[in-house]
Order: C-alpha cells, then structure tokens, then sequence
C-alpha cells in the first residue's frame, strides 16, 4: 500500500487559496521521452513548500518521491520525470503536499492512465514535391518512436486565402493536394497525434514548422512561424533523453533469442556432422583403384603373379614339364540293314564320341 | 539418435525462417477488434471479469480472459474474430500469477473500455 506522509487539512489561507484554483495535476508524456507533472497555475501559487510523491498501482506501490522539481520563484510548480520512470498501462497515482510551516494540506489528485497523456513532437522534414497533372504531394516524418501509431493533420492556405484548410489523415505521412494554382503561394503545417489504437487522448502535438510552396511574391506573405512549443518553462532539458522501452521482452526478441538460437543451431550441426553413420551420407567414400593398381602396370607390366608375390616355385609348378598327344576317338557308324539304336532293348554299344575330353 | 538432431535442426531451422520472415499484419486484426469493439452497445447488466494493469508476462492470460468473458455480453459480430494467433507471445519467460477470476468484475462498458486498453497495449508493441 503507499506510505505518503501523513497529511491534515489545515491553514485556512492555503486552503481558500487552493479550493479557488482548478484541483489537481496535469500530466503529460511529451514523445514517450520524458514526463511533466505540474500543479497549480505559476502566477499566484501561494507560497508552500510543496513535495510529490508517485506510484503505480498495483505493481510499484512504494511511494517515490519526486527527484526533479521544476521551480518558479523559488516554489515547486511541477516535476519531471524520465523514460526509466514513465510505465504505460499502469495505473498512475500521484499526491501532493503543500505545507507551510507545521500545517500541511493534501492537493487532490486522480489515477492516471499515462498512455492516455502522450504528446508527440511535431512532424519534421515536410517535403514537397511537384508530381504530374498540377498535384503536389507533402511527405513528412515523425519523430515518435513509433509511427504505427500516429494520425495527421494537415493545415495549409494559399496568401489569397483568409482561413486554414484543415484535412484529417488517419495514417500514414503523405498528402496528395489536388490542384495547385500556379499564381498563388501556399503554407503547409503538418501535426500529429496518437491514434485510437495506442491510447485515448485528445492531445495533438503543435503545428510543423511550415512549408512553402510557389514563386509568386504576394503582399505580406511572410507566414507565421508556429509559435515555439510550451515545453520552454522547464529549467531542465534532458539531454540523454531516450525513447522508453517496451520493457524485457523486446530485449529477449531481439538479442537473446537470435544469439541462443544460434548457438544451439551450430552445436547441432557439429554434432550430425561428426556421427559417421551421418557423414558417411553425405561423403560417401568412392573408391578410386588407380592408385592401387599403379605398381601392376607401371613397375610389373601386367605380370599379374610377379606383382602380388606368388612365390616362383607355385609359379613354375603350373607350367606343364611334359607333353601329351592327343588321342583322336571317333563314332563307329551303324551297318546296314540293322535296326536304328533307338528301337532296340538292352544296353547301347559303347560307342560315343568324347570329343577332345 | 541422428534422426533426434536431424529434427531438431529442421525444426530450428523453420522457426528461424519463420520469424525471419516479413512480420505478419497481426496489428491489423487487433485494430479491426478494436473498430468493433467500439461500435458495440452492450447492456447495463451483467459483470464481467475485467483484467487490469496487465504485465507483460500476463499478456496472454488476460487475452484469453477477455475473449471468454465477452462470450457472455452474446455479440455475434465478434464470434469469427476472437480466435486471434498469439505469435509474439511464445518465449515468456516469467508465469503470470494472475488468473482471469483474481480480476474484479466490472460492468460492460468498462468491460470493453478494459478490452480496448489490452489491444492498444498489445498494437503498441507492434512493429507494424
């Protein structure tokens, strides 16, 4: 639970004083890089000393205290917050003390959804550019850290012109502006806000620097600069400022997971390539005999039996060391008037022919 | 036991590949749920259990929660687009110790107004 100060209703100037003026604090998250809390107005604010605390329901329930306290006159008016200490989707909780000697008095304060208190800066580097059939087209970037995020307006008037123009775009950073009239000289500003999707808020950024369009070199055509943003009251302007992180899990997508993944890929593949049974797949040993047979035909000419080492006395026991004649045999042919063998009984004449067996 | 890395390495592989992949327009259904959202009208009774100042780790809890719990106000435009993929949702790390009924029940219109704060918390994160 928060453990504010203990604070009672006292000092009956402070507290007419108080009860006159709008209760409460406003916050806003200025292009999700840092964060305003003021109370009070800054002209007449009774003189107090005034202390923040904050917290965050139900996750942070320690009450911090403000570190950054924006002064005017020597008199807290408002805090600052960093990035590290901006938590969208949270629920805000501030209290304020004011106290002026022993008495304290509690400024009333509301739960805050900071999603819902974003002002992003104003679109930067308005292009224009000149395309076919007399159209002009203005692109622009934001610089919110995420543009999926944003919807446009865009205001422009030519010098012949009296009121803005004012055209509703519900994404993207282009603007096709139809016809162009070559004789007049037109001002574009673009500003931004953060769409349905992201949040609930009403809160736009200011208008663009301008942008110009036209030779033609009208009466008083100097336009208005867009008046410098109201952010220039705070004493403190963080340069090491940087867009608030979507927490862990956009450190676990980005780093862990590709290096792990990595990792364990690599050991995989070393392990499949050093099982032989695997390797052998993708290597199969091709026996190559050229090598084998080099000795046979090279040193040995083909002499089959010098080159395996079959020992000369089994060499020259197959060569025959005697000479056989051949022995003719022939078939003794039946005489006439005698039956033809197949008719006969008993036992043929052994009379065949062995051929050269 | 080459058969268990060949498949491990295949499946790797895929998911690699998968998540390498240009990142799928997700973004664009959560924002469709949230036109519908808004164009409903619910009845004044009939609590609902409605999850709130949802951590990261109790993304998908809640996300469930939510679609079970809008079963209940009957909306018919809702029934085909509830059955939403979770991609980014699959290394988490942390459990969620917040179960849907560990959340009060609040009326209908706050119930959506919940709803509608969980998908721009979830389209923020977004890429796309």
């Amino acid at each position: 639970m928060a453990m504010a100060p203990g604070c009672q209703l006292s000092h009956p100037a402070l507290l007419r004083s108080l009860h006159t003026r709008p209760a409460g604090v406003k916050c806003v998250v200025f292009n999700d890089k840092y964060m305003t809390c003021m109370w009070g107005n800054q002209e007449d604010q009774p003189v107090a000393n005034y202390s923040l605390y904050y917290w965050y329901v139900p996750h942070q329930p320690v009450a911090t205290e403000c570190r950054r306290y924006l002064q005017h006159n020597g008199i807290n008016i408002g805090c600052w917050f960093d990035d590290s200490e901006i938590t969208p989707f949270q629920t805000f909780r501030v209290h304020i003390n004011a106290s002026l000697g022993s008495r304290t008095h509690v400024i009333p304060t509301y739960d805050m959804k900071l999603q819902d208190l974003v002002k992003p800066d104003p679109p930067v580097n308005l292009t224009l550019q000149n395309m076919s059939n007399h159209q002009l087209q203005l692109s622009w970037q934001t610089p919110y850290p995420k543009p999926h995020c944003m919807e446009y307006a865009v205001r422009y008037k030519s010098n012949k012109d009296t009121d803005w123009m004012v055209k509703l775009l519900v994404s993207g950073e282009l603007f096709s502006f139809p016809s162009i009239d070559e004789e007049k000289k037109y001002t574009f500003h673009v500003r931004s806000k953060i769409s349905q999707y992201c949040g609930s808020t009403q809160l736009w950024s200011e208008w663009s620097v301008p942008v110009y369009w036209g030779n033609a070199m009208a009466h008083g055509e100097c336009a208005a600069q867009s008046p410098p943003p109201p952010g220039s009251l705070l004493p403190i302007q963080a340069p090491w400022a940087r867009p608030y992180s979507a927490g862990e899990r956009y450190w676990v997508r980005t780093v862990l997971i590709p290096v792990v993944s990595g990792v364990v890929l690599l050991m995989l593949v070393v392990m499949l390539v050093r099982m032989e049974r695997v390797w052998i797949v993708f290597m199969p040993q091709v026996p190559n005999p050229s090598k084998t047979f080099d000795e046979l035909f090279n040193t040995h000419k083909g002499n089959f039996q010098e080159w395996a080492g079959v020992p000369k006395d089994v060499v020259e026991s197959f060569t025959p060391n005697y000479s056989e004649s051949i022995c003719h045999v022939s078939e003794l042919l039946p005489k006439e008037g005698q039956e033809p063998a197949a008719d006969r009984s008993g036992p043929l004449p052994l009379k065949k022919d062995f051929g050269g067996l | 036991m080459e058969r268990m890395i060949t498949f491990c390495l295949f499946f790797i592989c895929s998911s690699m590949l998968l998540s390498a992949a240009p990142p799928s327009n997700e973004s664009r259904v959560y924002k469709v749920l949230i036109k519908i959202i808004q164009n409903l009208k619910p009845k004044d009774s009939g609590f609902l259990h409605t999850p709130k100042d949802i951590t990261d780790e109790c993304l998908p809890t809640a996300l469930a929660c939510f679609q079970n719990e809008i079963l209940q106000l009957q909306p018919s435009r809702l029934e085909g687009k509830t059955c939403l993929v979770i991609t980014n949702f699959l290394f988490v790390f942390k459990t969620c110790t917040s179960p849907c009924d560990s959340y009060e029940k609040e009326a209908p219109k706050d119930f959506l107004e919940g709803f509608t704060t969980l998908l721009r918390q979830v389209i923020i994160d977004a890429d796309t």
